[in-house]
Order: structure tokens, then sequence, then C-alpha cells
């Protein structure tokens, strides 16, 4: 194999220009200032490994404290909407509901939110910059490109996660609808780095519908999609009684995790069922809405599982005064309610 | 229904004044035309006595409602009967038949027993000695439960939740069903007691054909809930119950998981399925077997 070429590639060209790589919105893709001073947005390089895609087999596969059978399912985009288009460069179709996790996997950040439809569309590179596919040091120019990122430039305003959340809120029960709320549940965990494991549903060896362990928390996670806390709340605790009973591990090693679309009324007898667990078995039933997810997928620099540890324990003592929706940036009291963050009273 | 005339009520009475004369058949519990309702002041082939102390003083059998007191005395079965048996199991003197393919039980007309005393313990010792005793074996039991057991595979949840609580006060257990829409005891049945009340998960056959891993869930919530809002009583060590249909298949996960839960969190998940319930009920008043409420206090899996 040859190792150098005596012809530069094009995509050697095209790093080598990139001098900074930044957006301070996410309704745009990335700007590229080049050496010479001109900016450009970024576009899809076509990568042939499709990040925005598909997981690398390592990262599904990182091993969590407790055995669980692992899915193999490699699939980014929760609804399936990317797909390889004709030309190289993904098509997104009408059901991307905005989650914004093809985003956050672009290494060159190529994929932004299309104000008016709320989707996902993907930059094309200006013609200069093309490379060829084959080149074998493509990864190596794609890392130094996605290397220059400057993550703490994006703003987001909350207001904007509204019609994400309501596209994801509407969410009727279904077989399809419960696979993409787990994979944007897992993928949200993938994202932050922590070993993030979806069981295989009708297999009785499984305990948990994910199981996510980030070395230091061990979270089994049951998510609802629907408005059944409590029977979410039920599953979760039986997936505990079944991780410490098969692995003799300690009730104080394993985090109980219900993932709602937004958190159940004050009223329901929920948190009062949370609470009662607490008391009678010692277990702290975490609730995290989903519009916490959708956030830190959005924001790079947003720990979730710092939030889920410290703001998601939710009971009828503690639910008044949460500061959960403190944990999304200029959020006031209405755009609370509707991201489902606070819960309705 | 089968209505006897006064002429043939008469005659069958005749047996009634003879201790010991009439025979309780194995297959429909009744008579065989032998007996007669003596219309007794206490009716209890509709009304069970109990201690009341949470709810009234007389539990109302029939699932359904379907046993009734006419303003003439006579005791009527209108056709919502379900043929649960229950009725026919309780009638002190075999008058009640149950009919194994339609729905209708029988019970035979008025009597004049009930003018020869005015005194209703005397009453009561009287009619002990109409049945000849011990004429049911466990073979009998066994058919007979596996037959009322099948017939509530159809029920409407709403009567199989009464059913269910109706066998356990035929035992002498004093039930609570709370009112539909209480959302913070939504316990589906209670077994009251002044110290050690158990809570009951129960799932119809049209619910869930055998006993789910969903029932164990709800189940364990159902004891935390009881231990912890103390609207009746409790210990911590005593079993949270599941009533259903039939147990479940061996692959389930469902044993597995009452297990765990026990390992993990030391409560017992105790199951009981509807025949089981019905063999208890039959064994004590067909075969003089009394039912120890320490069966239940600590269920681990399933009734056998």
């Amino acid at each position: 194999m040859k190792r150098f070429s005596r012809n530069k590639p094009k995509s050697l060209q095209l790093a080598s220009k990139v001098k900074s790589v930044h957006r301070s919105t996410l309704f745009s893709p990335a700007k590229l200032t080049l050496s010479d001073g001109s900016v450009s947005e970024s576009g899809c390089l076509k990568c042939p490994d499709t990040p925005c895609m598909k997981w690398d087999f390592h990262e599904i596969s990182k091993s969590t404290r407790v055995a669980s059978v692992v899915s193999l399912e490699d699939r980014v985009c929760p609804t399936n909407a990317l797909q390889p288009g004709a030309d190289g460069v993904p098509t997104v179709d009408e059901t991307c509901f905005g989650c914004g996790l093809c985003i956050s996997r672009c290494p060159v950040h190529a994929i932004y939110l299309e104000k008016d439809t709320w989707r996902a569309s993907i930059g094309v590179l200006m013609k200069s910059f093309e490379f060829s596919e084959s080149d074998e040091n493509f990864l190596t120019y794609r890392n130094e490109i996605s290397e220059l990122f400057e993550h703490n430039l994006l703003t987001l305003d909350p207001e904007d996660l509204v019609p994400i959340i309501n596209r994801v809120t509407d969410l009727k029960k279904s077989t399809n609808n419960e696979k993409a709320l787990q994979l944007l549940v897992r993928n949200s965990f993938l994202l932050k780095g922590a070993a993030s494991r979806l069981g295989n549903p009708g297999d009785n060896n499984n305990w948990a519908e994910l199981v996510v362990d980030d070395g230091k928390a061990l979270f089994a996670v049951e998510i609802e999609v629907g408005t059944d806390g409590l029977d979410a709340a039920r599953r979760v605790v039986s997936d505990v009684a079944l991780v410490c009973g098969r692995y003799e591990v300690s009730i104080d090693l394993v985090t109980p995790l219900v993932v709602m679309l937004q958190l159940p009324n004050v009223r329901t007898d929920f948190y009062r069922v949370a609470a009662n667990l607490r008391e009678r078995l010692g277990l702290r039933v975490l609730t995290a809405p989903i519009a916490i997810f959708i956030w830190a997928v959005l924001k790079p620099n947003v720990d979730l599982i710092e939030i889920i540890r410290d703001y998601c324990y939710l009971d009828v003592d503690n639910v008044k005064d949460s500061n959960l929706s403190a944990v999304i940036e200029n959020l006031n009291d209405e755009l609370a309610i509707a991201l489902g963050v606070v819960p309705q009273k | 229904m089968k209505r006897f005339t006064k002429q043939e009520s008469l005659n069958k009475f005749q047996a009634l004044k003879e201790p010991n004369k009439v025979q309780r058949s194995n297959v429909n519990l009744g008579s065989n035309g032998t007996s007669c309702c003596i219309e007794c002041p206490d009716v209890p082939c509709t009304k069970i006595p109990r201690s009341g102390e949470v709810s009234p003083k007389l539990f109302s059998i029939c699932p359904t409602d379907a046993i009734r007191t006419n303003p003439a005395g006579e005791i009527v079965i209108s056709n919502e009967c379900i043929s649960c048996g229950l009725c026919a199991i309780l009638c002190p003197v075999a008058a009640i038949e149950v009919t194994m393919d339609t729905a209708a039980s029988v019970q035979a007309l008025r009597s004049a027993m009930i003018e020869t005393t005015t005194n209703q313990d005397e009453f009561i010792e009287r009619r002990k000695e109409v049945l000849q005793k011990a004429q049911i074996t466990e073979e009998d039991v066994i058919e007979l439960s596996n037959q009322f057991s099948m017939r509530s595979s159809s029920l409407t949840q709403k009567s199989f939740y009464r059913l269910v609580a109706a066998l356990f006060e035929c035992l002498g257990i004093e039930t609570f069903l709370p009112p539909a829409g209480d959302t913070s005891n939504r316990i589906d049945l209670v077994l009251v007691d002044s110290v050690q009340s158990l809570a009951v998960e129960i799932k119809s056959a049209t619910e869930t054909r055998s006993i789910n891993i969903k029932s164990v869930q709800q189940a364990l919530e159902n004891k935390i809930i009881l231990d912890q809002r103390q609207f009746f009583n409790s210990t911590t060590t005593s079993s949270s119950l599941v009533v259903g249909y039939s147990y479940p298949p061996e692959r389930s996960g469902v044993q597995e998981l009452i297990v765990q839960i026990n390992k993990t969190f030391e409560i017992r998940i105790g199951l009981i399925s509807i025949v089981e319930l019905y063999r208890r009920v039959l064994r004590q008043y067909l075969m003089g077997i009394k039912f120890d409420r320490s069966e239940l206090l600590h269920l681990f899996g399933e009734m056998k």
C-alpha cells in the first residue's frame, strides 16, 4: 500500500486551510475560517464510516459493571430518518423530530436544524473542498477539523426546544415509538461517553430496558412512552431486584431511573409512591423528562449524568421546590411547563 | 330457573323434618329434588356475617347481585347469574342447584319449616341436621373447583374482582375493595386484619390468562403502599398476594422475579390461582376442613 502520495489529496488541502471551526447557532452549519481569512460554511464530507448514522461497534459494546444482554443496534437516528443519499450526502425524511443526535455526531458540524421545519438538514461543502473518499489519511484530516471546534460559542434559546419537545411528547404508544425513545435515550448517554446498553425486548434474561454505566453511576433505566409513570416505576424497581439478586451486588450500586416524555402531574400518586419506595426500600427512583436529554444532546458541554444524579430525584416532599428546570438555561415558568421539566399542577 | 309447586315443596319438606335425609349432589351441589328452600331468616346463601369493623356487618356474596329475596320472602335468582356456585355451596340444605351448562341456579319454593320455630338459634341447629355429612370427597372437590374456575374465565374484570372477594369472605376473611377512582389506595383488594392485613393484586382471565410479570410488579408496589400508608394495619414480614386465573408458565420469568424480590427487598410475593381458592372454599363447606389463614400470611410463590 502506498503510504505517501505524490499528489496531495484534496482533503489535505481542506484541512490545512481550516484555521478555526465554530458555530453560534444550531440553525446553520459551523463556520470554517480558512487560512486566507475567508469564512465558509461546513458541509458533508461524505464520511465512509457515516458517524451521523452509525455508532462504531466499540461504542455500543462498552461494558457495564453488571452483565446485560447487548443489543447490536448501531443506529444513531432514533426514527431512522437519516438515510444514505445517492451522491454520498445523507438524506433526512419527515420522521425526523429534530433531537440533534446526528447534529452532535457530525465531526465537522455540517448538520444543522432547519428553522421552519425544525428538522435536521445537511450542509453541502463548497466545490473547491471536495476530496477523495478513498483517501487513507481521511480520518486524520477529519479529526484535525473536528478538534478545532469551539463548542462554547454555541448558544441555544430554550424556546427553540419547544417544537422538538412537542413532536417527541406527541408520540403515541407504539412499538416503533418505543424503539425511537429507547434509541434517543441510549444514544444521548453514548454521546456523553457512558457505557449504555439496550436489552432485547422479550428476553427474560434481560433485566432492564437500558443499562447505563459511566464508571460512577450505574443506572437501570425504564422509558415510558405515554403517561403511566407508575408502571415505569414498578418496572424499574423490579429491575433493581433482578440485578441485585442475580449478581449479588449491593442495592446502593444501582440507581433506578424512569425517563418520561414529561414529568407527571403533581396530583398523581407518582411522587407519593417515590417517597414510599425511599422510606420502605431505601430506593431513590429518579425521574428524568425527555427534554433534558435533548438539551444535553444539543449542548455539547452539558453533563447529562450529573444533571440526572443531582436534580432528578423527585418525590412528594421535594417536587414543588424542584430546581430541575434550572439546568436548562434561561427558562421561564411557562417554557418549563411546555418542556415538561416541571410537573403540571 | 326451576320452580316447584307448593304441593311439591310441601312433599319435599317431609324429608327435611327427618334428620340427615338430604344428600348433596357432587355434580350440581343440589339435592336432586329431596330438599327445598327453607327461607332461612339469616339468608346464608346471600349474605355472610362479619365483624363489621371497617365495612358493613353483612357481605353480599353474589358477584353480580343475581340472588335476591323478593317481597314475598322467596329467594330468586335472576339471569345475571354467572354460575359461580357460591350460593349453592353456602346453602345449608342443598336447595340450590348449579347447572353447569346454563347460567341459572335453581332453588325450591317456600316451606313451612320456618313456622315450626320462631327461635333463630333453634332453627339454625335444626338446619344443620338436614344434610347427610361427608358425602363429598377430595376428588369431587377437584372436579368441582376445575368446573367453577373454568367458568370464571369469561367474567368481566368487575365480576371477577367481586368473585375473588366473595371467595375470601367464604373463608372467613374480611375484605375491602377500594372504590373505583381512589388514587391514593390503588390496591385491588385488601384482606383486612387488625394486625396483619394483606394486599391482593387481582388479574382476571380477560386481562391476562396467567399471572404475569406485571402482576408481580404491582403486588410489590401494593405491599409498599400498604405498609407505608397504613390505611390498614400490616406488618413488613407478611406476604403480598396475586390472585389470577392460572399460574405462569415456567419460562415466563415470574418465578425468578419473585425469588429476586425476596432476596433483594425481603418481601414475599404469593400467587393464588382461582382454582386453588375454590378448592379451599369447597373443602371448608362441603368437607368440613376449615381454612387456616396462616396459609396466606407468609405465602411465597404458588399456593398448591
